[in-house]
């Protein structure tokens, strides 16, 4: 693909199906983080957590090494809202999807890759959803300079920092968009920023998940055409 | 050591900074008969109750017994959880929690040893007012927490549940009111001690008789039924009659303020 | 009342239909805040913020310890939020609901990203001895929202706290407290927490109740700080929304922020 040569998006790889079992399954690699998900569902679900109205979403979220802990929780949360706002899950009462999250390698921007690459799983199942969900991370890299007060041109944005990238930036930004409007799905934005760099980290954001949408629609094509040989 | 995956990661060993500094022990009551704070070995402490502190439960209370602040909330009556547990009278499950800043020292997340202990004597002493026979397959819950210990923390405790479990109209028989003594010697009876006055076996000194401890009583206050007692420490049996004979009383005491925190609590949903 | 329990979204829709709510608040509005420090004494710092009837209590506990190998010079600081049965009737007794634990990753991540507490200042002798601030968050009632009057509690209480003197003796290596003369330390900027949910897809509403939570969908917190900065954005699933009424929320955070801001500093002189 040349697509990831013209964009600062780094090695963006995907493979859907890896896993037998599952009903769903994506390899996701966005630079050097490498993320495995499975789907399951909808399935059966236990009485006492069963939806009248709607499926429920479980997420689970597996570190790469050690056992889940509260970052790992807030992880599921963040994955999970964005499940139950893409899935239609009226569609599916009193089930269950199960969506597990296994962290392969983290170098940077996992939560990014870990979105993306639910959406690719979620896709390889068949789920009906309303859109895509597409998640970039942005970093806001601010350099002090102590003798003048250039500040604009201390300013850098790095799109799917790296984990250097995120020790060495004051701010980072993870934007997750619906692949059809681009509009806004989740954000999650930790560290000081003016509203205006912070619109400007949305603004490159949503820039750069147009490619990823791209990206996906490649990947997609390219096993639709390998199942159908 | 088991991490707790549920929480932060903690350092696995930190210590209250009392311990590295020079404590002096000095005797509960000074030349002039008086307790540390300034009380007569006989006055008790201020007292100050509250109903609906918490909004969402069936019935809540708070409770402040000098600094010593209590908050407990009730829930129920509702379906036991087991079903296999059917059983024709009702089920009180209390909780019974310090905060993690509301002593001295630290206390951890994980119910300890002394949190279980007092959490039985408050279940035991609320069972026999609570008419659990009128709750059959039901269950009804109590949670205590301690926000503040300066002594006295199960007295206030029980005092605070049982008027809880009166904002949430389950049926009792009287409600349930509680008082403490500190027996320091044979003459000496501290009323609602104070952190510092309660008792901890290692502080003993040789020279004190052996009449040494804490006394709790539960009392329904218009039955007059004692219905419940923990006394630590060891005391002569004399004393430590005359250690609930006080305790009584001061429990009979708390009956105004009860009844006058209830019914004003009445008054204001009537208007 | 009676129908607001039977058919919450229906009849909450009558009550949007006229722009209130129907605890009589207007779409931005939020609850009374009430913020009082200092009442729990065994604490070394503690605050009780009560957001109309939501309550949470925060006391800070500090305790020396020794560094992590990784940042020898710097403190420690952790914050725990506890969810208790006692607060509703959602939460069972035992370990740290889900949403305790996020509120607590939500807090941890808060401290981390602004410079409230410098943690190199919670040193005492670098390789040897630090201090460790334990800060327990427990909500004493829930009525929705427990984020921001949780955020509120930390920074009050963690401005609250005064640690005893401490000084280490060269020879023996032992360190010694004074509990006699504590100071306060410095705590730097006062963020703020402003939540806000989304019903029915289009009607945004700050500052929700416990009923308000369960019939809207996805949430949006802004915290931002004295220079009207943001300092954390969380939205939480909901249906796709346009930038502009994210902005809003922006908008209406600082404002709220600047308000509450007021609350610190009374409570701080």
């Amino acid at each position: 693909m040349d697509l990831n040569s013209s964009l600062p998006l780094g090695n963006l790889q995907c493979e859907q199906k890896v896993l037998k079992n599952t009903d769903g399954s994506a390899m996701y690699t966005a630079g050097e983080t490498n993320v495995l998900v499975g789907v399951y569902g909808p399935a059966d679900c236990k009485e006492s957590k069963q939806d009248v109205k709607q499926a429920v979403v479980e997420v689970n979220f597996r570190p790469k090494i050690g056992i889940p802990g509260v970052a790992e929780k807030y992880m599921e949360k963040f994955v999970c809202k964005i499940c139950e706002s893409v899935i239609l899950r009226s569609f599916h009462p009193r089930t269950a999807f199960s969506v597990i999250v296994q962290v392969m390698q983290d170098q940077g921007s996992l939560l990014s890759c870990a979105i993306n690459a639910v959406s690719m799983a979620l896709q390889d199942a068949g789920i009906s959803m309303r859109c895509m969900p597409v998640a970039v991370t942005v970093a806001l890299q601010k350099k002090e300079k102590e003798d003048n007060e250039m500040k604009d041109d201390s300013k850098k944005f790095v799109i799917s920092p790296s984990t250097k990238d995120e020790e060495e930036s004051v701010a980072i930004a993870t934007f997750v968009f619906d692949s059809a409007q681009y509009d806004s799905i989740s954000a999650y934005a930790c560290g000081p920023m003016t509203s205006d760099e912070y619109r400007e980290c949305l603004r490159l954001a949503k820039e750069a998940s147009k490619h990823i949408v791209r990206f996906f629609r490649d990947s997609v094509s390219r096993k639709v055409s390998t199942d159908i040989r | 050591m088991p991490t707790d995956s549920r929480r932060l990661p903690v350092p696995e060993v930190s210590h209250s900074p009392e311990l590295f500094c020079s404590s002096d022990p000095t005797s509960l009551i000074n030349d002039d008969s008086l307790r540390k704070d300034g009380r007569n070995p006989e006055e008790i402490a201020g007292i100050f109750m509250q109903c609906g502190t918490v909004s969402q439960a069936k019935g809540s209370s708070f409770c402040e017994l000098h600094k010593t602040k209590v908050i407990c909330s009730v829930y129920g009556p509702k379906d036991v959880e087991q079903k296999e547990d059917f059983q024709m009278i009702g089920k009180l499950k209390c909780d019974f929690k310090f905060a993690p800043f509301s002593c001295h020292k630290r206390r951890g997340h994980i119910a300890d040893l002394e949190e279980s202990e007092l959490c039985e004597v408050l279940t035991q002493a609320l069972s026999s007012s609570v008419c659990l026979h009128r709750y059959p397959k039901s269950q009804i819950e109590v949670y205590v927490i301690v926000l503040e210990n300066n002594g006295s923390a199960l007295a206030a405790a029980i005092t605070a549940a049982s008027l809880a479990l009166a904002d949430a109209c389950i049926e009792q028989y009287d409600i349930v009111a509680a008082a403490s003594v500190r027996v320091f010697g044979k003459e000496n009876f501290l009323r609602d001690p104070t952190f510092h006055e309660e008792y901890f076996p290692h502080q003993l000194s040789k020279k004190n008789d052996f009449n040494n401890g804490v006394v709790t009583v539960a009392l329904m206050p218009t039955l007059n039924q004692v219905c419940g007692v923990l006394s630590e420490g060891c005391m002569e049996s004399s004393v430590l009659q005359e250690a609930i004979q006080t305790c009584t009383e001061e429990a009979q005491n708390l009956y105004a303020p009860l009844r006058k925190c209830l019914t004003s609590n009445l008054g204001d949903i009537n208007v | 009342m009676e129908l607001l329990n039977l058919q919450p979204v229906e009849s909450y829709k009558t009550f949007l239909k006229e722009n209130i709510r129907p605890d009589g608040r207007e779409l931005m509005e939020t609850r009374q805040t009430v913020l009082n420090v200092g009442s729990i004494s065994t604490a070394d710092g503690s605050a009780l913020v009560k957001l109309g009837e939501t309550m949470v209590i925060c006391g800070v506990k500090a305790e020396l310890t020794i560094p992590s190998a990784e940042d020898p010079g710097k403190g420690i600081v952790v914050p725990n939020m506890e969810m208790s049965a006692l607060c509703s009737s959602h939460f069972k007794p035992g370990p740290p609901s889900e949403q305790a634990q996020v509120i607590t990753k939500f807090l941890d991540n808060l401290l981390k990203s602004c410079t409230v507490i410098d943690t190199a200042d919670l040193c005492v002798m670098k390789d040897k001895l630090v201090w460790v601030l334990y800060c327990d968050l427990i909500c004493l009632n829930y009525d929705g929202n427990a984020l921001d009057a949780s955020v509120l509690a930390l920074i009050a209480a963690l401005q609250n706290v005064k640690i005893p003197e401490v000084t280490v003796d060269d020879e023996s290596g032992l360190p010694h407290t004074n509990m006699e003369v504590k100071k306060a330390f410095a705590t730097r900027g006062m963020p703020c927490a402003t939540t806000f949910t989304v019903f029915d897809g289009s009607h945004i509403i700050a500052d929700p109740t416990l009923k308000e939570e369960d019939i809207t969908e996805g949430n949006i917190t802004v915290v931002t700080d004295e220079h009207d900065n943001l300092i954390y954005v969380q939205r939480q699933g909901g249906l796709a929304m346009p930038e502009a009424e994210m902005q809003k929320c922006v908008k209406r955070a600082v404002e709220h922020g600047s308000e509450m801001r007021k609350l610190y500093l009374a409570v701080a002189s």
